[in-house]
């Protein structure tokens, strides 16, 4: 995970592999003091993953919600991945592509 | 012949790390659909990470057992654990009249099972919390 900001001043952080449960409690502490730093939107790039865990759309509801007003958004989610935004009820999270 | 996969573990996050590589495996290769793995490894982790998070009111770690048969049309997934008392089907959908803005944000991995699996079903019997599922192929 390396978090950049571009000029823009959107918080863009690529995210690999498994988001399970057990990855998610390693990069949670840095990832949420990096969301609750960013001053304005936020997007979540999902090109490399290929499994998220309900601790990860937690970590979407949080990032979701500090980034009130400037925009939060999924990109590069896989057909499988976009399926569990959907049953969990965050699909307007994902970017329409 | 149906092929089957059984493991258990005392129920740690590096443990259920070290059960989702061997479920992977297990999968890998058996010509099923992403959507139907995927299923199968949904339900192992949220079920699983959800005992080891709840299951226990001491401090030891529950034991938890995975049994995987894959037969023509469907995939059946049956997990055990000694935790306490829980039945997954009665954990609420989360409500989605609620703004995303003022959502929780916990609650969504025991919905997410019971959306991707066709059939659940649970027992408590001799102290074990007994969930058997079933996912079409």
């Amino acid at each position: 995970m390396t978090p950049a900001c571009p000029l823009n001043g959107t918080l863009e952080i690529p995210f690999q592999g498994r988001l399970d449960t057990a990855r998610c409690a390693e990069i949670e502490g840095d990832l949420r003091a990096r969301i609750a730093e960013a001053g304005g939107a936020i997007t979540f790039d999902l090109a490399g993953v290929d499994f998220v865990s309900s601790s990860f759309l937690r970590l979407c509801v949080f990032a979701y919600q500090k980034a009130r007003g400037d925009g939060f958004q999924i990109v590069n989610a896989s057909p499988t991945i976009k399926k569990v935004f959907k049953i969990a009820g965050l699909d307007k999270m994902l970017k329409e592509e | 012949m149906p092929e089957t996969f059984s493991l258990a573990i005392q129920g740690s996050l590096a443990e259920l790390a070290r059960l989702n590589s061997a479920v992977d495996a297990f999968l890998t290769g058996k010509k099923l659909s992403p959507d139907t793995v995927h299923a199968v490894e949904v339900a192992i982790e949220e079920l699983a990470a959800n005992t080891i998070a709840w299951g226990r009111d001491d401090q030891a770690a529950p034991r938890i057992e995975v049994h995987l048969t894959v037969e023509p049309s469907r995939i059946r997934v049956v997990i055990e654990d000694d935790g306490r008392e829980f039945d997954p089907r009665a954990v609420p959908p989360p409500d989605l009249r609620v703004p995303l803005q003022r959502r929780r944000e916990g609650g969504l991995g025991i919905p997410l099972v019971l959306a991707m699996v066709d059939q659940i079903g649970y027992r408590r019997a001799e102290g074990r919390n007994i969930m058997e599922m079933s996912i079409g192929l």
